[in-house]
């Protein structure tokens, strides 16, 4: 091997801690983004896939009911691949005393052209069966098996049926069930009957939903406003594209997702290397400039020289994105793997992506090169006379001496020292803004989602108990309902779903139609609380804006008893998922009927389970659920959530020990001359510690104090990234977690002493100064 | 070999010049060991600094084998240094994480037909301890590393900076004694920069320079061996 290839190996050895230091926020930067641009990936292919074998839908119209034939016409419409004409209705069934809703599709004797059902266990039912296949997380969360009878309430009678096979489908990979705040297998499910046994129910050669594929994709807008135009006779509720499929709506949030953080997350730690590279290498070239001097003076080309210091960040570049590239891409595996483990797919496709590797690659091996040719031009260009004069220490300039001499005289070196090389004092008060940006705009999501969940369940929500019912009911019920032992309070509400249709644009929207009480809250993200309008609606700003709605303005749309009319009265900026709202009189009359769908409830905590089950004797009663029971639910859903947030702490964390680590060494080691010279005098580790403690609580308060409102900012940016029109979090950052994160960022800062405190403690005085003479 | 033609320099120090080197003129013959005397700041290093062509001129020629390398560019320099020059320093220079072998390879693989590693090693004295890295070596042993790197290039000259400055009496004399006789046995023509007249005693011819000028240029007929040296 070429001598100077072996001073390249020697030299990355005797500071191997510095180098793996400076390779490690290269690894994280290219192992986070291979990660979740792979994950991206991983998913990606998985759904389409998914989607391509099951024929998933791409347009799908929900309306009262219409003649079987319909599908036949609509058929005829040029470019349509296939049309699925079937009946959906609610029903329900109860396990251990426990009542689950069941969402219940029609479905043919032979599989349907639409929508195709992957069956994981049992089989595709028998023809005229009386058998029911359920989505397969519903039945596993239940302990339902094949094979297995459930008896299904459905508007009041009960079907006995056997479970003839668990299915995944492309519709449900995310379950979402309208109207609901949150989805769990425990209280929502889907199951597919026979359409004949369907038809039982009052719709007799009838159906209620079509879903289509088409040709060309491009084409799907026209065709949806053809099958719309034969349709509307039969009061359309709801259409939707696949883009507004809800699942897959969903499904693409979540990928954008992974594909921003792959993108947002790698950049802090790509732009921190940069600086990183740079400082080890000026460290290096700066000790070594006799050596550069000599060799120059042998007759080495300034070209070999360059070349030479190059090769050092050549190794962090090589070693840091190739590991990070290979371990990207197993987390990958694992990332995509745990996240399609909680949604309802049968299986998750993973590949190696040589071309996110090969991005990856580059990026890691650039960044640390563009760098270090910056530092090993200095090298290449360095005088000779100059280096052979021998490196001087950095010498102190440009601070008013005398305004520090009041102060100990460790303190005033420490100070002092900030100011000897103020690149390298900027560059670790960066790696602490980035280290604090990076923990804020982790903890914001944390903050924010509490924040809002506290809002939602504490005070939006006040209730205990919310009934739902089969369909409409009167007042009669709602006596009875309110004389139940232990019940207190009970008021009568309308949760019905609109579509609102504007300018060629429309948007599905949960309307919420209440009384003027006390147990459901209309709150905007400010926490102001607002009262059911007296006539019209309130909308939510995240809708308005999407529709380009203003107040006073009169909006058309589609509810399942037909297209009707009503004036925004306001709009606000709603929580969490957005909500309309109206008063129950006025809801009423604008859609033209008597009576309510639910009932909000305050129960005594101890008639709490005893209220339930009475409840749920009714005919009338689809469910009932608890407000403690949803929020279980979310906080159980909300652990992928977690981990990610921990994950997110561990990196921020990471990316500042690394980089103050290395800048703390770096000083350490440049100083070590006057370090020998203070220990010769007499100075304990524990005082020349302290002034190194010193040093780095200042770097960290200098780094706090434009961390904090920096990082406040782009936690903002952030979260405003991830609202959608599905969900809204109003933005928080508690000033706990500020105190958190300066204690974590202070505590990263400390730790990454303990080695060149350590360092001071086993230096041999002798041998540096025998080093640094020779 | 080497002609120094009305050699001058001069640095500017702010609004100051400086004048380093003035009028030199001088010329040296293959194989001569030249020591160069004065006192700190007369100009000896400039001088050395100036033939090495690590440093030009302000005005006059340094013609180097017929070759005014006064004249050459960087990249030039860079050659001829490689192919000509030997440096020795007081401070010895050795890269601390290469071995003392590997110091001198570093210094070989820059030319064609290097000598033999281990011949050099040998000739120094040091084929045992060839394998330790500078902070393993006294003081005597890393300049006889230093001289072991400036000799296997076989360059025509090795000019040496204050070599003994760093070593004590003794070792000084063993490095002078290994620099006579690679002079004598490898036929290199050394030039001896240092402020220590005794070593003067031993050269073929000895400059003295005073304020930057050569005051004078004294053939020795009867160099001493370095063993005779005192001081």
């Amino acid at each position: 091997m070429n001598t100077l290839n072996l001073k390249v190996i020697r030299d990355i050895k005797a500071r191997k801690g510095m180098f793996l230091a400076v390779t490690f926020i290269i690894f994280l930067g290219i192992a986070i983004f291979s990660s979740f641009y792979m994950s991206y990936m991983n998913l990606q292919e998985t759904y389409n896939y998914f989607y391509e074998q099951t024929d998933f839908e791409d347009i799908s119209i929900n309306f009262n009911r219409a003649p079987e034939d319909i599908v036949k016409e609509i058929k005829k419409i040029n470019g349509i691949k296939e049309v699925e004409g079937r009946i959906s209705l609610k029903g329900f069934i109860t396990i251990q005393n426990q009542r689950a809703v069941l969402k219940l599709i029609s479905i043919p004797d032979e599989q349907p052209r639409v929508d195709k059902l992957v069956v994981v266990e049992g089989n595709y039912m028998a023809k005229n069966s009386k058998s029911v296949l359920l989505l397969k997380k519903f039945a596993d969360y239940h302990d339902i098996r094949v094979g297995d009878v459930i008896h299904i309430n459905i508007n009041g009678g009960e079907v006995r049926l056997e479970v003839s096979g668990l299915v995944y489908s492309p519709e449900f990979i995310w379950v979402v069930e309208e109207s609901e705040f949150i989805t769990t297998p425990r209280t929502f499910g889907i199951a597919y009957v026979p359409q004949k046994m369907l038809e039982e129910f009052g719709y007799k050669d009838e159906i209620n939903e079509v879903k289509i594929t088409v040709y060309d994709k491009r084409s799907r807008d026209e065709i949806l406003n053809r099958a719309l135009k034969i349709l509307r006779p039969y009061t359309v509720i709801n259409y939707y594209t696949v883009e507004d499929q809800p699942s897959n709506k969903l499904l693409k949030m979540d990928l954008d997702g992974f594909k921003e953080l792959s993108i947002l997350f790698p950049s802090f730690f790509l732009l921190i290397s940069v600086f990183a590279v740079y400082v080890l290498l000026t460290r290096l070239i700066r000790s070594q400039s006799g050596n550069i001097a000599v060799l120059r003076a042998l007759g080495v080309s300034k070209q070999t020289i360059l070349q030479h210091y190059l090769k050092h960040s050549l190794f962090i570049g090589v070693s840091g994105s190739a590991v990070g590239v290979v371990v990207g891409h197993l987390s990958a595996i694992v990332l995509t793997a745990q996240y399609t483990a909680i949604l309802n797919i049968p299986f998750y496709l993973t590949k190696v992506h040589y071309d996110v590797m090969a991005y990856g690659f580059i990026a890691g091996l650039t960044i640390p090169l563009i760098s270090g040719f910056i530092a090993a031009k200095h090298a290449a260009e360095l005088e000779i006379l100059y280096g052979l004069k021998g490196y001087s220490e950095q010498t102190f300039r440009g601070i008013d001496v005398k305004r520090f001499s009041k102060l100990p005289v460790l303190v005033r070196l420490s100070i002092r020292n900030l100011f000897r090389n103020k690149k390298r004092t900027a560059y670790s008060t960066f790696s602490v803004i980035a280290s604090i940006v990076l923990i804020l705009s982790s903890m914001v999501f944390l903050d924010s989602m509490d924040q809002a969940l506290d809002l939602q369940f504490n005070k939006v929500l006040a209730y205990d108990m919310d009934v739902k019912f089969n369909g409409y009911v009167n007042e009669s019920l709602l006596k009875e309902i309110k004389s139940l032992k232990g019940v207190k309070e009970a008021y009568p509400l309308i949760n019905t779903w609109i579509l609102i249709e504007r300018g060629g644009n429309s948007k599905s929207i949960s309307l919420i139609g209440l009384e003027y009480q006390n147990l459901y809250k209309i709150y905007d993200d400010r926490g102001n609380i607002h009262m059911p309008p007296p006539e019209g609606l309130i909308l939510p700003e995240l809708i308005s804006s999407n529709l380009s709605i203003v107040r006073q303005e009169k909006v058309e749309f589609l509810t399942e008893f037909g297209i009707r009319k009503a004036e925004v009265y306001d709009i606000i900026q709603i929580p969490l998922t957005p909500v309309s709202y109206a008063n129950l009189d006025e809801l009423q009359k604008i859609l033209g009927i008597k009576g309510f769908n639910g009932v909000i409830l305050n129960v005594d905590p101890d008639a709490r389970e005893e209220v339930k089950s009475r409840l749920e004797k009714y005919k009338e009663v689809l469910r009932v659920d608890l407000i403690e029971d949803i929020e279980e639910d979310i906080l159980e859903l909300m652990s992928f959530f977690y981990i990610f947030i921990f994950f997110s702490l561990f990196f921020g964390a990471s990316l500042g020990f690394a980089s103050i680590f290395n800048t703390t060494t770096v000083n350490i080691l440049e100083r070590r001359r006057e370090i020998a010279t203070l220990k010769m005098l007499g100075y304990t580790t524990k005082e020349l510690a302290y002034t190194l403690v010193i040093e780095n609580f200042l770097l960290g308060l200098g780094g706090i104090v434009v961390g904090l409102p920096l990082g406040h900012l782009s936690a903002r940016v952030f979260l405003n990234s991830f609202q959608s029109e599905l969900y809204s979090i109003p933005f928080v950052i508690y000033p706990i977690t500020y105190v958190l994160t300066i204690i974590l960022v202070m505590v990263v800062l400390f730790v990454s002493l303990i080695p060149g405190i350590m360092y001071i403690h086993t230096m041999e005085i002798e041998k540096v100064t025998k080093e640094i003479v020779s | 070999m080497l002609k120094l033609d009305d050699v001058w320099k001069i640095y500017r120090m702010g609004v100051v010049d400086v004048v380093a080197l003035k009028e030199v003129n001088l010329e040296l013959g293959k194989k001569e060991f030249v020591v160069v005397l004065g006192p700190s700041g007369s100009g000896k290093t400039t001088l050395l600094n100036i033939i090495g062509g690590i440093d030009v001129p302000t005005k006059g020629r340094v013609v180097f084998n017929g070759l005014d390398i006064s004249k050459l560019s960087e990249n030039d320099l860079t050659l001829h240094r490689r192919r000509n020059i030997g440096f020795i320093f007081q401070f010895f220079n050795l890269i601390p994480t290469l071995t003392a072998r590997e110091n001198v390879m570093i210094a070989a693989e820059l030319v064609k037909e290097p000598m033999d590693v281990e011949e050099v090693l040998g000739i120094v004295g040091l084929r045992k301890r060839a394998d330790h890295f500078p902070s393993e070596l006294s003081g005597g042993e890393q300049q006889r590393v230093a001289i072991a790197r400036a000799l296997v290039k076989k360059p025509p000259l090795i000019l040496a900076d204050e070599p003994t400055g760093s070593l004590d009496f003794e070792t000084g004399k063993e490095v002078l004694k290994v620099m006579r006789e690679i002079n004598e046995k490898e036929g290199i023509t050394i030039i001896l920069v240092t402020h220590n007249s005794v070593i003067a005693s031993m050269a073929d011819r000895v400059i003295y320079l005073k304020d930057g000028r050569i005051d004078k240029i004294v053939e020795n007929e009867t160099p001493v061996d370095a063993d005779e040296l005192r001081w």
